[in-house]
């Protein structure tokens, strides 16, 4: 029952995790567009806006954000294994088990303090001064946000007993 | 505390923490918030590292690195990579090695246009060894072109690791760029001089097989066709930075663009290889940009504790020549590759190797290219270097560690050359960005 009661939220929960990573991939193609956009206006003689550079910033601040709860639950995240390969199966579960513990730790103390932030920023309305003058704490926001739902997804391979890594050789990847 | 304990902290945490096999971003993230508790004042310092990280992930200098990365995927999932592969092949007749050369020149556009060695030598890998085999070309030969060519990735641009590189290092990313330009085409050569001798020596190693003779029209239709327009965009990005038309940011972007165009003019933008492109990109995007988030306050730790500085003086005490500091250096960075990618090799030298290069008096760029290579040799170093490892996951059944190790020593030997060439005649990496200026 009580796992019933829960996969509306889980449901929803999904949709909110699959749905930033899809925003994050939508910034990442629009980041191309303005750019291209801004390139062709200036060669057409036309100044294009001051504030395409701007949001080109914040987006590259928001991608990996919104990507990265996702790229938990894909297990897209590089490790090293050149150790760990090497140890005893029941070593190397119990290590698996302590890391992903230290996970949850570092996400959620970031997602902690940066809630702080985000707060401190909205109550003393402070401004990121560029292009144009832009409330902080909206673009904060996303630190404790993705931080939060990272914390969560180790936590739900904590539960689940499940490795963080992804399949085959070491995911070292550049 | 003294510099030496700060510095052991800094380095020997982050170290431990990824060997315990903790992914890397939050071995950073982990290592920063433990360091910056003890050097920034308490919980004061983890405000002051997710302050940093908003500061130097909003840094307009980064944006060419998901713009390169998506070309590179746009490139590999519309099918763009493997029809100029496949051009070059019937292109080079009956030369003994063929199949070699074509790796090497194939691999030489495909690492400029994905700029990702691991992508590169596992595509290759896939594609040439089964065939190289299939025709009894020894082991050695049909890997070590493979390996090698990865290698071209990281210095011809587009390279996402030398956009980077040059951000870490405050140096120019366009001249960074454009640095490797020749180097690169150099090191191309020097493989390609390479497989000639061994070819020579060794004529068993490749042996010699009928192939379908193509018609001179036939050829010039493939170099038009298949060939022209994929080198027409590598041109085109590095022709708008040298140009200055257009700065790395926006070389980048326009490459994309660039990708997408000849693909839907080839009849392969499919909605579903464009999806696959920008959630390939996004993956390497959020894990690279989460490693940069966490180093963001490392570099800052390092100063604050006193460990740079302490660090820097020490280094230069010793009654080393300059060359011989660079020696320890690229020493260094071969040691990490052993066990490390390079993102975190990167991370974890360029605060100190750079202000130390500077009070040497390099010539920053410069020493930036030796940097890159040094860190993809380090990626290819025996017992541990990741891209032989990636080598071995790709290579027939059977084939042991040490084949892999024979295989990719000779390519090493040339990247190592070219290293030596370029600490000799500094031109050959600094002349292009000079003449952009």
């Amino acid at each position: 029952m009580r796992i019933r009661a829960l996969t509306p939220i889980s449901r929803t929960y999904d949709a909110v995790l699959y749905g930033m990573a899809v925003f994050a991939g939508a910034l990442m193609v629009a980041m191309m567009a303005m750019i291209t956009l801004d390139v062709v206006l200036r060669n057409l003689g036309t100044q294009g806006s001051a504030h395409f550079f701007t949001f080109t910033e914040y987006f590259l601040l928001l991608i990996p954000l919104f990507g990265a709860p996702w790229l938990v639950r894909e297990k897209g995240h590089i490790y090293i294994e050149v150790l760990t390969g090497a140890l005893p199966a029941a070593v190397q579960r119990r290590l698996m088990l302590a890391v992903v513990v230290a996970c949850v730790v570092v996400c959620a103390v970031l997602a902690w303090y940066g809630g702080a932030i985000t707060l401190q920023n909205f109550l003393q309305n402070e401004k990121d001064v560029r292009s144009f003058d832009m409330p902080r704490w909206p673009l904060m926001a996303a630190m404790p946000l993705s931080f939060g739902m990272m914390a969560l997804e180790f936590l739900r391979l904590l539960l689940r007993g499940e490795s963080p890594y992804g399949s085959g050789a070491s995911a070292a990847q550049e | 505390m003294e510099w030496q304990l700060a510095a052991l902290l800094l380095f020997g945490l982050i170290v431990v923490l990824m060997l315990l096999g903790m992914p890397v971003a939050m071995a950073f993230l982990a290592a920063n918030i433990v360091a910056a508790m003890i050097f920034m004042g308490g919980t004061a310092g983890i405000t002051q590292l997710l302050n940093n990280g908003f500061g130097a992930m909003t840094s307009f200098a980064l944006v060419p690195i998901p713009m390169f990365l998506l070309m590179g995927e746009l490139f590999y999932y519309t099918g763009l990579a493997e029809r100029m592969f496949n051009a070059i092949d019937r292109l080079l007749g009956n030369i003994p090695g063929r199949l070699a050369y074509v790796t090497v020149v194939g691999g030489t556009g495909f690492a400029a246009l994905s700029g990702s060695s691991m992508g590169s030598t596992a595509l290759l890998g896939s594609l040439m060894v089964p065939e190289m085999m299939k025709r009894g070309y020894s082991k050695y030969l049909s890997m070590g072109p493979i390996m090698g060519t990865g290698g071209l990735a990281v210095i011809i641009p587009p390279s996402a690791l030398a956009v980077l590189l040059a951000t870490l290092g405050r140096i120019d990313v366009g001249d960074l760029l454009l640095a490797g330009v020749v180097p690169g085409v150099l090191l191309a050569g020097l493989y390609a001089g390479l497989i000639f001798a061994w070819t020579w020596i060794a004529p068993g190693s490749a042996p010699g097989y009928a192939v379908e003779r193509v018609a001179l029209a036939a050829k010039l239709r493939l170099i038009v066709l298949d060939v022209m327009p994929m080198v027409l965009v590598i041109v085109l990005v590095i022709g708008l930075m040298v140009s200055g038309a257009a700065t790395p940011t926006e070389a980048a972007a326009l490459g994309c663009v660039g990708v997408m165009i000849l693909a839907a003019l080839y009849g392969r933008l499919s909605w579903r290889a464009f999806r696959r492109s920008v959630d390939a990109a996004l993956r390497v995007t959020v894990m690279a940009f989460l490693i940069i988030l966490g180093s963001a306050t490392f570099s800052q730790l390092l100063a604050f504790s006193g460990a740079s500085a302490g660090l820097i003086g020490w280094a230069t005490q010793f009654e080393v020549s300059k060359l011989g500091m660079l020696f320890i250096m690229i020493a260094i960075i071969f040691f990490l590759g052993c066990f490390m990618d390079q993102l975190s090799m990167m991370l974890l030298t360029a605060p100190i190797f750079f202000p130390l290069a500077q009070t040497l008096g390099f010539d920053l760029i410069w020493f930036g290219l030796i940097m890159l290579l040094a860190l993809e040799v380090g990626y290819t170093t025996p017992p541990f270097g990741l891209l032989l490892f990636v080598m071995k996951g790709v290579a027939p059944p059977g084939t042991t560690m040490r084949d892999i190790y024979l295989a990719a020593a000779p390519f090493i030997a040339c990247v190592l050359l070219l290293i030596v060439l370029i600490i000799a005649f500094p031109p050959v990496a600094t002349w292009l960005p000079q003449i952009s200026h």
